[in-house]
C-alpha cells in the first residue's frame, strides 16, 4: 500500500459492502496477531539486554530496519529470516502499531 | 542498532493505520494494558476456561483479556508455581546463573483479572460445556481450551522404563524435579564415568533438547570429570540442528560426546533401571548416569477424554485450534497435531495467540480469518555458544503451511562471534517470552 492510499482504500471498503469491511477487519486482526508474535522475544527487560523492545521506537526507522533485514541489507542473526516472512504491506502496519502511542 | 525516533512519527502512524488496526493498536502494543484488562467482565460476559499454565495455556488466558477485555477467563492449573523446561539443560550443565526460575500467576491474575483456580481438572464434559475439577466444582464455558503439554507412553519400546525407574534415570523432561535429580547424579558421578541419554522415536517436546542437554553435558564434564563420556542412543536417524550440533561438538569437545543413531543399533528395547543397563541393538550399555527420556503422546487430560487420534496427539482446525473430535474444545500446544511445527516454547506461544483471537471472533459471531505463526527455538553447545532455527507458517490450503523463503538454522562456519550472539539472544529469549507468557 502507498503512503496516502489509506483513506481512499477505506472510502472503497465501505463502497464494496460488508466482504470488504470483513476483510478489514481480518487484517486488522492479524496486525495484532504479529504484534503480539513479535513480543513473544521482544518483552524481556531492557537492563543489559541485547534484544530490543520495540514500543514507541518510530514507525519509519522500524519499517526501515525491517525492511532492511527483510533484503538482507543489515546484517542479522535471525532478524533476516523471520522478517522474510512478512509481506511489505505487514512490515509497515505492525511498525505504525508500535510507534509512540497518540496523547 | 535502535532507530531514533523521528519527528513524522504521528504523521506515519496516520498513514499507515486502516480504522480499525488504529483501535486495535495501543491494547495490542507495550507494557500498557488496554482499558479494562485489569477488571473483571461484568456478568452474561461469554466465559472461556483454559487449562493448563504452561507456555501455551498461560499465554492464552493473558492474550484473550489483552484482546477482549469483555471476555471472563478462568486459568485451571494445579501448580501454583511454574518450572519451566527451557534452560534446564543449563542447569545440568552446571550455568547456575541461567538456571531457570520458576514463574508464578500473580499477574496474570492481578493485571489481567484471570480467575486462576489452582486446581487439576478431572472430567471434561463437552456436551454440556462443563469442566469439574478435583475439589469438586464445576466450571461452565462457552469454549474450553486445553494445553495440556505431553503425557510419556511408559514401557513404549523402552522396556522397562515406567514411573519408577525414573527414580533410578530420570527423564528430566518436565523441568522441576527430575532436572534437580539428574543434576544431583551428574555431580555425583566418578571422573571416568558413562552419562547416557536416551532419546524416543519422534515426535517429542523439544526436538532438539537432547542435543543440547550432551553439549551442556559435556561442557561440564570437560571442566569437571574429564576423563567421562556423553553416549547418546538414538531412536533416529537424524535430528534438529544436527550440522551445527556436530560442528559444535567436533570443535568444543572432541570424543567426548558418543552417538549412536538407529542405523547403527542406539535403539533401546530394554532398560534395568536399578542397574542402569541399556539394551540396544548395538549391544548393552552400562551408564553410570542414565537419563531416559520417553516417548510421548497428548497431555494426560487429552488422552483420557478421547481427544487424540491413532497418532496419540490431537487432532485440531489449524485456524482455530479447535479439536477435530469435540465440538468447542480447542487444544494447542505440544499435545496439538500443528503440522510441521516444532513442540516448543514458542510454537505454544504463537498458538495461542493465533487462538486467543479466533476464540474471540467465534464468540463474537464473526469468522476467524487467516492467520500467522512463528517459531524460533535457541540451542546452547555451551554457555557462550548458541545457535537458533526458526520458521514462519500460515495458514494455507485448509492447514498450516511453513513460508520457504523465511526462517532455517544458523549458518554454518559463523564463527565465535555470531555464536556468542546468539547465545546471549537465547537467554534473552527466555527472559521475554516468560514475561510475555506470565506476567
Amino acid at each position: 500500500m502507498k503512503p496516502g492510499l489509506a483513506p481512499a482504500l477505506l472510502l472503497c471498503a465501505i463502497a464494496a459492502g460488508p466482504a470488504a469491511l470483513a476483510t478489514e477487519a481480518a487484517d486488522a486482526t492479524r496486525l495484532r496477531l504479529i504484534v503480539a508474535t513479535c513480543q513473544t522475544c521482544h518483552s524481556g527487560p531492557q537492563d543489559g539486554a541485547t534484544l530490543p523492545r520495540l514500543e514507541g521506537l518510530a514507525p519509519e526507522a522500524l519499517r526501515a530496519l525491517l525492511e532492511a533485514y527483510k533484503t538482507d541489507k543489515t546484517p542479522a542473526t535471525i532478524m533476516g529470516r523471520i522478517a522474510k516472512g512478512l509481506t511489505d504491506e505487514e512490515i509497515a502496519g505492525i511498525s505504525a502499531m508500535f510507534g509512540p502511542g497518540e496523547e | 542498532m535502535a532507530p531514533s525516533p523521528s519527528p513524522s512519527a504521528r504523521l506515519t502512524r496516520r498513514r499507515f493505520l486502516t480504522g480499525a488496526a488504529r483501535a486495535g493498536a495501543l491494547a495490542a502494543v507495550g507494557g500498557g494494558l488496554a482499558p479494562g484488562c485489569s477488571t473483571p467482565p461484568g456478568r452474561g460476559a461469554p466465559r472461556v476456561v483454559v487449562i493448563g499454565g504452561g507456555y501455551g495455556g498461560a499465554a492464552c488466558a493473558k492474550y484473550l483479556r489483552r484482546f477482549d477485555p469483555g471476555v471472563a477467563v478462568t486459568l485451571v492449573e494445579p501448580n501454583s508455581r511454574y518450572a519451566p523446561c527451557p534452560f534446564s539443560n543449563a542447569a545440568l550443565g552446571g550455568m547456575t546463573d541461567a538456571a531457570p526460575a520458576p514463574q508464578n500467576y500473580e499477574g496474570l491474575r492481578r493485571r489481567f483479572a484471570i480467575d486462576v483456580v489452582h486446581d487439576a481438572a478431572v472430567k471434561l464434559n463437552p456436551d454440556k460445556r462443563t469442566v469439574t475439577i478435583a475439589e469438586g466444582a464445576i466450571l461452565r464455558y462457552d469454549r474450553l481450551v486445553l494445553s495440556p503439554g505431553i503425557s510419556f507412553r511408559w514401557n513404549h519400546i523402552f522396556a522397562g522404563y515406567d514411573e519408577t525407574a525414573a527414580v533410578y534415570m530420570p527423564h528430566a523432561w518436565r523441568g522441576g524435579r527430575q532436572v534437580a535429580l539428574l543434576e544431583s547424579q551428574l555431580a555425583a558421578m566418578r571422573d571416568g564415568g558413562v552419562f547416557a541419554i536416551v532419546v524416543p522415536g519422534l515426535p517429542f517436546r523439544c526436538p532438539p533438547g537432547p542435543y543440547e542437554r550432551a553439549s551442556l553435558a559435556a561442557h561440564r564434564l570437560k571442566r569437571e570429570k574429564p576423563r567421562s563420556k556423553v553416549l547418546i542412543l538414538d531412536a533416529n536417524e537424524h535430528f534438529s540442528k544436527q550440522d551445527l550440533f556436530e560442528e559444535a561438538w567436533a570443535a568444543l569437545y572432541g570424543d567426548l560426546i558418543e552417538r549412536v543413531p538407529i542405523s547403527g543399533g542406539g535403539l533401546v528395547s530394554g532398560i534395568a533401571p536399578k542397574q542402569r543397563l541399556l539394551r540396544a541393538e548395538a549391544g548393552e550399555f552400562k551408564a553410570d548416569v542414565a537419563n531416559v527420556i520417553p516417548f510421548q503422546q497428548a497431555g494426560a487430560l487429552a488422552v483420557e477424554h478421547g481427544l487424540t487420534d491413532e497418532t496419540g496427539w490431537c487432532p485440531v482446525d489449524h485456524k482455530t485450534f479447535e479439536s477435530s473430535l469435540a465440538p468447542g474444545v480447542h487444544v494447542l500446544g505440544d499435545s496439538c497435531l500443528a503440522g510441521t511445527m516444532p513442540k516448543s516454547a514458542t510454537s505454544a506461544n504463537s498458538q495461542a495467540k493465533v487462538c486467543s483471537l479466533a476464540l474471540i471472533d467465534l464468540l463474537r459471531d464473526r469468522e476467524p480469518g487467516a492467520m500467522l505463526y512463528h517459531n524460533t527455538c535457541y540451542s546452547l553447545a555451551a554457555p557462550d555458544y548458541g545457535f537458533s532455527i526458526s520458521a514462519m507458517y500460515r495458514y494455507a490450503d485448509g492447514g498450516i503451511k511453513q513460508i520457504d523463503q523465511a526462517g532455517g538454522p544458523s549458518p554454518l562456519r559463523a564463527g565465535p562471534a555470531y555464536r556468542a550472539n546468539e547465545a546471549a539472544y537465547a537467554r534473552d529469549w527466555f527472559a521475554s517470552i516468560n514475561a510475555d507468557t506470565f506476567s
